[in-house]
């Protein structure tokens, strides 16, 4: 009796438990969203760069960024339906100047983050601290046990006398006798200052620390190495004895690379999709790199989506099995890039921007299940690398395939120097895939999947890769080639008898003339 | 009746000679098409920026009418300093700037009309139409003489050529001036003027603005010369040799300039279009061929890449592998080497070129105005010429080849005839005639070992012209009964010359 009244009971409230849980779900999908407002692009000094870095960084978080300038900031646009706001100087001289924007920012309450200088007298109230300028410094930061000297600036607002509760990030310390020390990055509360961002070094890594602690996102990974820059025109030879390099020396990597939607049919082409296969043999993965734009218009979004599914088709022919994309990190900036190309898969990795093509921009960027952030290697150089270090948000990092085998040995040499303790996509449970309509790729831990049917990538010995020749004769080719030559002799006869009546008939012809003389 | 009809007909060819008579009916028939609103011409296909920046042109910004389906009447006219230079050097630019300067004296400094460039042009046409014709008759004036002038307007009032004119191409300079260097030469070989000084100066003037109007046109210094060696043979010249060298000269030295004039990047553009749009033409597989020929197989992968790409592309061209591997290696001669090796592939590009070697307008720019309200498309008036020998015309190279050794066997018959008898006018039609083969025969190589299968139609645009040129050539010789024996015959002549 007493069971049956409990059974009820859970069936009654099975759905009202569903509906909280649907709710929540709904609302913590909201809570994703978080505003990031910037005073002034100034491109000159290169500080899109930074805007650039800041809007991977948060996509890697799981954070669906929407950007703006503040000019183009209208009244009553931050609602709660954002989770957090940023506010990002990048030149003290232009400031903060959107009025609504300032009181919609101190009514809003969510998370606020305040980037650079400038820091209003409210905002020091927030943090119950008072901001300070430093003239003329090259201070140093330290983190962890790791340091770098920055760069000399000239002017940095620092925040000192932080209540009891605060939380710092990093220290960045000046270089005079009795040396003081300012946090870097702070948190009181729901309220987060960053002296500065910047787009490499250690600066960026604690700075994203920061952040994911901000937004209560703070993780610990392990960096995927990438190798970039790989194209079907790439040295195949070097890609191949790289991977092999890796695989001897139990090193997981991932290939970012981009492909062709036509040709598929060229020994080119297999060639191609063999070494990357003895990739995903020797423990690597394949990103497909998005390709490069020329001049496409918004009408574009279809030839678009027809590559991407075309790539997919193509590689898995070749038992090539992608597991996620790559694109420079305006791709997620863009509307139809993002739509048409980007969203089908629901790993990325982005990388910094080298030429940025818009086709429609909206800044409106959106995230997936997983998104690494690319940092080059050689931007780690001055930071110190152990095999524990770890970081707060998913991390790519990367290093362009080499040119020549000399610039192969600087490779594998900075692969031993690096000394991480990489990320395995083979070992880990992750479980990826890329849908383009027509066919969906996934992958799931270690093993690859086309349409929910699991594949196995044929093994292609290196040797044979190479020396492969394919050798196709046309099935009536001999019937042609005798056809030819019969026609060929039949001509050379035909003409022959033609000479010899011009002849004759010539002969007979002089001959009238003569007759009748 | 017979005798009034003849006296009538006597008293018409006093008045109007076929000369005369040619040039007011292509005045009329392209007058009509070209001025008489709403007017037609070809619309932008992405080339017109180098002409109108050279010449501080520009796209009115407001004008959103689409470039490539509609012919645009009005541009503007920079007001301040033109940063741009020269883009691409070109004897266009005379022309342009005698069109900017009626233009700012009669309409306004900061509007331009097209119709102005267009009368520029439409001047210098009828002026070649009459001298053609005058060349292609002369000294007659039977009623087979007023034939070919009809043939003449047929052929060379086709609207498929002066419907350039009311556009930003360099090909009505190309038009014309051939007309008027063709035109010289025969006039030259009849006699027909007293002094020859006149009729030279016009033939190597003329050449020179051909040869610098293109840079794809420099190669034609070559066969120019080929025609100009003809007039060493001239009678009662003094001096002429050493005029003649000179003048050969100048074509060669305009035509190496013209060369040298080539920017780096359209260079590139070549280079790389003849290998994606040319050497990987193939039907089949060619990466195994260009690795024969010692380029990295992947580069196949490349085939029918464009240089600027028009969506997508998996490689720029900016890509390290191309800039180190590629672009450094496959230059003319490696591209020259390939075809030696592959001549079977070689003969289906030529065919490939020969395919629509006739079809002179073009497909792919509307030829209207907005204003007309039609649909964007070709218009088909006054182009029967054009539209017959595009749809007739044998598309095979090896047809032009036996057709180029036609033509040079049935002229150098007259060229042996005239050496023995001493007269000048078969020796010179001859070379005329090698001339215009060895460019029907070139260009289309040139076109696709130069930029491939890119842009073709456009690239071969002088042999048409050449070979309508020899068509009316070989009728109005036939019809005048001058093709082996030059000699004037008193049956034709009018009393006076």
């Amino acid at each position: 009796m007493r069971n049956k009244l409990l059974r009820t009971i859970t069936l009654l409230c099975l759905p009202l438990m569903l509906w909280i849980f649907l709710t929540n779900n709904v609302k913590a999908a909201d809570s994703n969203k978080v505003m990031l407002v910037y005073d002034s692009k100034n491109t000159t000094n290169k500080y899109d760069v930074k805007v650039d870095a800041l809007q991977r960084s948060l996509t890697s978080m799981n954070l669906q960024v929407k950007t703006l300038s503040q000019s183009d900031y209208k009244s009553g646009m931050l609602d709660d339906k954002y989770s957090g706001i940023i506010t990002m100087i990048n030149w003290r001289q232009v400031g903060l100047t959107n009025k609504s924007f300032i009181q919609d920012r101190s009514k809003f309450s969510g998370v606020k983050l305040h980037i650079g200088d400038e820091l209003t007298n409210e905002e020091a109230e927030q943090f119950e601290a008072k901001s300070t300028r430093l003239y003329q410094q090259q201070l140093i930061l330290k983190n962890k046990g790791a340091s770098q000297v920055l760069p000399f600036s000239e002017t940095i607002d620092v925040l000192t006398d932080l209540p009891s509760g605060s939380k710092q990030i990093g220290t960045l310390s000046t270089q005079q006798k009795g040396a003081k020390s300012y946090g870097y990055g702070v948190i009181v509360g729901n309220n987060g200052f960053l002296p500065y961002y910047d787009s490499k070094g250690l600066s960026l890594l604690t700075a994203d620390e920061m952040i994911a602690k901000l937004f209560y996102r703070a993780g610990s990974y392990q960096p995927l190495l990438t190798i970039t820059d790989v194209t079907p025109v790439s040295d195949l030879k070097i890609l191949d004895s790289l991977s092999k390099f890796c695989y001897k020396n139990s090193i997981p990597f991932a290939v970012s690379t981009t492909t062709v939607s036509s040709n598929t049919e060229m020994k080119a082409f297999n060639k191609f999709t063999a070494v990357l296969r003895n990739i995903e043999n020797r423990g690597g993965v394949i990103f497909i790199k998005s390709p490069e734009i020329g001049g496409p218009g918004i009408n574009s979004a279809n030839d678009l989506r027809q590559r991407l599914t075309s790539y997919v088709v193509s590689l898995a022919k070749g038992q090539v099995y992608p597991i996620g994309i790559s694109s420079e990190g305006f791709w997620n900036q863009d509307r139809i890039l993002r739509k048409n190309f980007l969203m089908d898969a629901d790993h990325w990795i982005l990388f910094p921007n080298k030429q940025i093509v818009y086709v429609d921009e909206d800044d409106d960027a959106q995230s997936v299940k997983k998104s690494f952030f690319a940092i080059s290697a050689s931007s780690l150089n001055s930071v110190k690398k152990t095999e524990e270090t770890r970081f707060s948000i998913p991390t790519a990092v990367t290093i362009p395939l080499p040119h020549s085998t000399k610039e192969l040995t600087d490779f594998k040499e900075q692969i031993n120097k690096l000394n991480f303790a990489w990320f395995d996509p083979m070992e880990m449970t992750m479980s990826t895939s890329i849908n383009t309509g027509t066919s969906t790729v996934s992958f799931k831990n270690g093993n690859y999947f086309v349409n929910g049917k699991q594949e196995s990538i044929g093994t292609a010995d290196s040797s044979s890769v190479f020396n492969e020749t394919i050798k196709q004769k046309p099935l009536l080719s001999n019937y042609f080639n005798i056809q030819g030559n019969v026609l060929t002799i039949l001509f050379v006869i035909v003409a022959i008898v033609l000479i010899i009546f011009i002849l004759i008939g010539r002969k007979i012809y002089w001959n009238r003339f003569n007759k009748r003389k | 009746m017979k005798k009034i009809m003849k006296t009538l007909a006597e008293k018409f060819s006093r008045c109007v000679s076929p000369a005369l008579l040619a040039t007011i009916l292509a005045a009329v028939i392209s007058g009509v098409l070209l001025f008489v609103p709403p007017i037609h011409g070809y619309a932008d296909n992405g080339d017109f920026y180098r002409a109108m920046l050279t010449n501080s042109i520009y796209r009115l910004p407001y004008d959103h009418t689409s470039t490539i389906d509609y012919v645009v009447n009005k541009f503007g006219i920079y007001q301040y300093f033109n940063e741009n230079g020269m883009i691409a050097f070109s004897s266009q630019t005379i022309f342009i700037q005698i069109a900017l300067f009626f233009n700012k004296l009669f309409y306004s400094t900061k509007f331009f009309d097209i119709r102005f460039l267009g009368v520029v042009y439409y001047v210098f046409y009828l002026g070649a139409i009459y001298m053609l014709t005058k060349a292609f008759v002369y000294p007659y004036r039977k009623v087979r003489s007023y034939v070919v002038s009809l043939i003449v307007v047929l052929v060379f009032a086709d609207s498929s050529f002066t419907l350039y004119f009311n556009s930003f191409f360099a090909e009505p300079v190309m038009y014309i001036s051939m007309m008027y260097g063709f035109a010289a030469i025969m006039l030259l070989a009849k006699g027909c003027y007293q002094k020859n000084w006149q009729m030279i100066t016009l033939f190597f003037l003329s050449m020179v603005l051909l040869i610098t109007d293109k840079s794809q046109n420099a190669p034609l210094a070559l066969s120019f010369s080929a025609v100009a060696m003809g007039m060493m043979f001239l009678p009662n010249f003094k001096a002429r040799r050493f005029a003649i060298m000179l003048g050969m000269f100048v074509l060669i030295g305009s035509g190496a300039f013209t060369y040298t004039a080539i920017k780096k990047e359209f260079n590139d553009v070549n280079q790389y279009q003849s290998f994606t749009h040319g050497v990987l033409m193939d039907t089949g597989d060619p990466s195994k061929k260009i690795e024969k020929q010692g380029i990295d197989e992947q580069f196949a992968l490349l085939r029918a890449e464009d240089y600027y790409p028009k969506t997508y592309t998996t490689v720029k061209v900016e890509n390290d592998s191309i800039q180190t591997k590629l672009l450094p290696n496959n230059g003319i001669g490696w591209t020259l080497k390939y075809y030696a090796h592959n001549p079977k592939q070689f003969g289906i590009l030529m065919d490939l070129a020969s395919q629509d070697i006739m079809i002179t307008q073009v497909k792919a720019v509307g030829d209207y105005v907005p204003s007309s309200k039609k649909p964007s498309g070709q218009l088909r008036y006054f182009t029967t010429y054009s539209q017959f020998m595009g749809a007739f015309f044998p598309g095979k190279f090896a047809f032009v080849c036996l057709l180029i050794i036609g033509l040079i066997g049935c002229y150098s018959v007259g060229m042996y005839m005239d050496i023995r008898a001493g007269r000048p006018h078969g020796v010179m039609r001859f070379f005329l005639v090698f001339g215009l083969c060895t460019i029907v025969f070139f260009v289309p190589i040139i076109a696709i070992v130069g930029d491939g299968d890119a842009d073709l139609a456009k690239h071969i645009f002088m042999t048409p012209v050449s070979l309508d040129l020899m068509f009316v050539l070989f009728i109005s010789d036939v019809l005048h009964h001058r093709l082996w024996n030059t000699e004037d015959r008193e049956e034709f002549l009018p009393d006076a010359k």
